[in-house]
């Protein structure tokens, strides 16, 4: 027998989520259903509107990751419209979103992740809360505690940096096509070096040893929340000379990973452990691969779940849609269910070797972080102060279409422009959390949020701390995973 | 971890900020140090979450941190608070209880009408869900005052554009007849936290604003951006990029009401115009306009 919890809302992510946990009499989670609550139909906002308009509009899918939309809508509509920016431009944009990143993975290891491990402040909005498995020290505890508002800082200053060829965060001004219309110069190159100079020590003095120390105190952690062995990585940070920071791959994880734990070997007999011997499978991300990406809409409320006269309809609202429980569809990838995030840009890159969990997720994020901010400062010495970061686009064609991919914080990020007359008539949109959070498909397989919580145990069903680290690993953003952009 | 910290230093700081007199700065403080002073409850409704960064990134008036840490007994906010679930809604329910009548409500995102606004479920109570739209109407009536953080919340903005699908109506309109005070509409894609905060103070403190026709604090927003804008007089820009004035690259400076080219955006470093791109007018009651610049195809 079990019994259903539900966590709604789950609060420190962006958006409305709520999960449905079906619990054994052990405390362990037999099955989760992960919800997007809020719907706002994006689609109908593009529609019949000029392209150019998508990169400011798709930016406010999201105020906490703005940036990639930003980048991959200016892209989308350069595609189609046939222009190429100069490597200044690729740099700027760079800078903006590396910035970016930076800010938001600091947001996401203290503001929104800490608290499930760490006692806040004896005050609202840290009161109340669970105060279950916390094993810091009362030092630690300060320490911690001091390291959080330092991050306040931090992230304040990584959008700062930002907002200097960016004109402003959250949601950039600057990026047009054509190009960054804010120019660099002697000042402003200087301004953001500073920034970047102040932003590394703390990242590698103070983040990443506060997120070992995490890992160190929640060992167990490392065995908890694999979800899906499939990871996808869209490609980002282009150098403008032909090679990516983060390439395009996909990886799968060896081993045998069921309900949400990884088996204690691998196929081959082989422990899967975390110095790089199990290491999984990469393969490039073809053509044929993102061509391949389909959504399912069978557990999510769009459509009447039956065949009309007109085919299947996936994409009109239906709160009362028989089976449905999320406004998230579920992309799967070549018909697999795929993770997505900064630990599957690491693992495809190769520039992390560990498992699939938790704190690999969290680790990941920082040392990610790190690798983006030394990269900054290359991108940085790179920029020509020639004024060539911008250009205007002189003719601008009556109708196209393309595609554009990039990586948000939280994973992989794609863009369908196709417009007719000046007037966009299709604008799809796919985000990170479209998949990490997304339900069961037309086959029942639950997402990857959904395969991470099953087999998790809850020492204390009324303070099911354990849920919560599991879902914040995968820093959920649910106003980029509602979307529906589908227009037809 | 923390106590609410000595603020004497901060607000003395801040009087001339907040506009504030000597007796005005002596309530302030004691209004702010009292562990009862009334809380903030912050909801997200159909928003993006950009208001609560942009708030994130303000130091002027003070920072979050100090706002949350030291001023303001922030009892809820979906985005940094530790609780989540039940815990979660029985602290909006309790806080909402115990102040009745004196707390502060602070809306961010649209509010959707539609199918009951079925469309933006919040949290659940007792295993029912509970939509934006019941509890800013519940709270709506409960609180001291109303605002409206950010164009979504104020006037629809980009959560109620194009065909609405969701019915989001402006939450003055909402809560028309059904709130103390007229709700107070601190717009712009996000809010300018500079406003927003001040805003915060000044009522905790007993403060009050006239607002004017669009339901802004009329001190708070007294001028289009192109009023103040350093372009204005200079010679007009034929591209994106150039550092003269954008009017006819379709820039909506002359009819968005805002204080970008005071305060700018991220503490003063930079804003739009000045990093060469034409004001969208995110502030504005029509936002997002189509085509969102003023001319039909600027490059």
């Amino acid at each position: 027998m079990s019994r259903r919890i539900t966590v709604a809302p789950v609060t420190r992510v962006e958006g409305h989520l709520s999960l449905k946990l079906d619990v054994s009499e052990s405390g362990r989670v037999v099955a989760a259903f992960a919800s997007g609550t809020m719907f706002r139909g994006f689609e109908s906002i593009m529609q019949g509107r000029d392209p150019r308009d998508a990169i400011h509009l798709t930016q406010r899918i999201c105020g906490v990751c703005p940036i990639p939309h930003a980048r991959a809508a200016v892209e989308v509509v350069e595609q189609a419209f046939g222009v190429e920016v100069s490597r200044n431009a690729v740099l700027l944009r760079n800078l903006v979103q590396g910035a970016g990143v930076i800010s938001d993975h600091i947001l996401h290891f203290y503001h929104l992740a800490l608290l499930d491990y760490v006692r806040g402040p004896a005050l609202p909005p840290f009161t109340p809360a669970y105060v279950t498995d916390q094993r810091f020290s009362e030092a630690d505890t300060q320490l911690l505690g001091q390291h959080y508002v330092q991050a306040f800082e931090a992230r304040r200053s990584a959008q700062e940096m930002g907002a200097i060829f960016a004109g402003k965060l959250p949601h950039v001004m600057t990026f047009a096509p054509g190009g960054v219309t804010q120019a660099p110069n002697g000042e402003n190159v200087a301004a953001f070096r500073k920034y970047l100079d102040g932003l590394i020590p703390f990242i590698e003095n103070v983040y990443i040893p506060d997120a070992m120390r995490l890992s160190e105190a929640y060992p167990e952690y490392f065995e908890i929340g694999a979800g899906p062995p499939n990871l996808v990585s869209f490609g980002a940070f282009p150098d403008g000379a032909g090679r990516q920071l983060f390439p395009a791959g996909k990886y799968r994880a060896h081993g045998r990973w069921r309900d949400g734990r990884r088996g204690d070997h691998d196929h081959d007999g082989h422990d899967h452990d975390r110095d790089g011997n199990g290491r999984g499978h990469v393969t490039p991300l073809t053509r044929h691969d993102l061509a391949s990406i389909d959504e399912a809409v069978k557990h999510s409320y769009y459509g009447t779940g039956r065949h009309g006269p007109h085919g299947h309809d996936e994409s009109t609202p239906n709160m009362d849609k028989r089976g449905a429980y999320s406004w998230v569809k579920a992309p799967r990838l070549d018909d697999e269910v795929y993770q997505v995030g900064a630990l599957a840009r690491l693992m495809v890159s190769g520039a992390y070797r560990g498992g699939l969990s938790v704190m690999d997720r969290l680790l990941a994020n920082a040392h990610e972080t790190a690798m983006i901010a030394s990269a900054m400062r290359g991108w940085l010495d790179g920029l020509a102060l020639d004024g060539s970061g911008y250009s205007p686009v002189s003719a601008v064609p009556a109708s196209g279409r393309a595609l554009s991919v990039s990586e948000a914080p939280r994973g992989a990020l794609a863009h369908w422009l196709e417009f007719v007359d000046g007037k966009v008539t299709r604008y799809q949109i796919i985000t990170p959390t479209s998949w990490n959070a997304s339900p069961r498909d037309d086959q029942e397989r639950p997402g990857p949020l959904e395969q991470a919580l099953t087999g998790v145990e809850i020492a204390d069903p009324s303070q099911p701390v354990e849920v919560h680290r599991v879902i914040h690993s995968f820093d959920p953003c649910m106003g980029c995973a509602v979307h529906v952009t589908v227009v037809d | 971890m923390f106590t609410r910290r000595d603020f004497l230093k901060w607000s003395g700081r801040s009087a001339a900020v907040l506009g504030l007199s000597q007796v005005g700065l002596a309530r302030l403080q004691e209004v702010l140090a009292a562990e009862s002073s009334p809380p903030v409850i912050w909801l997200h409704g159909a928003s993006c979450s950009g208001c609560s960064i942009a708030a994130l990134n303000a130091v002027a008036p003070t920072t979050f941190e100090d706002l949350v840490l030291s001023k303001v007994s922030m009892k809820y906010d979906g985005l940094v608070m530790a609780a989540g679930a039940e815990l979660a809604i029985a602290a909006l329910d309790g806080a909402s209880q115990a102040n009745d009548g004196r707390f502060i409500l602070v809306v961010e995102g649209g509010v959707p009408t539609a199918e009951g606004g079925r469309t933006c479920i919040i949290g659940e109570r007792a295993g029912a869900p509970i939509t934006l739209l019941d509890a800013v109407t519940a709270l709506g009536r409960r609180a001291s005052r109303v605002l409206a953080v950010g164009t979504c919340a104020a006037y629809k903005g980009v959560a109620g554009a194009g065909a609405n699908p969701t019915g989001v109506q402006p939450l003055a309109q909402v809560l028309a007849g059904k709130t103390a005070k007229p709700v107070i509409n601190v717009p712009g894609c996000p809010a300018p936290p500079e406003q927003l905060f001040k805003i915060v103070i000044a009522l905790l403190a007993g403060g009050e604003f006239a607002l004017d026709q669009d339901g802004r604090p009329g001190t708070c927003f007294p001028h289009t951006v192109h009023f103040t804008c350093p372009r204005k007089h200079k010679p007009k820009a034929k591209a994106f990029g150039e550092a003269n004035c954008l009017v006819e690259l379709g820039c909506r400076g002359k009819t968005t009401m805002a204080m970008c080219p005071k305060h700018k955006w991220n503490n003063g470093r930079n804003w739009c115009a000045e990093a060469g791109h034409p004001c969208i007018g995110c502030a504005s009651p029509d936002f997002p306009a189509s085509p969102l610049l003023a001319v039909g195809t600027p490059t």
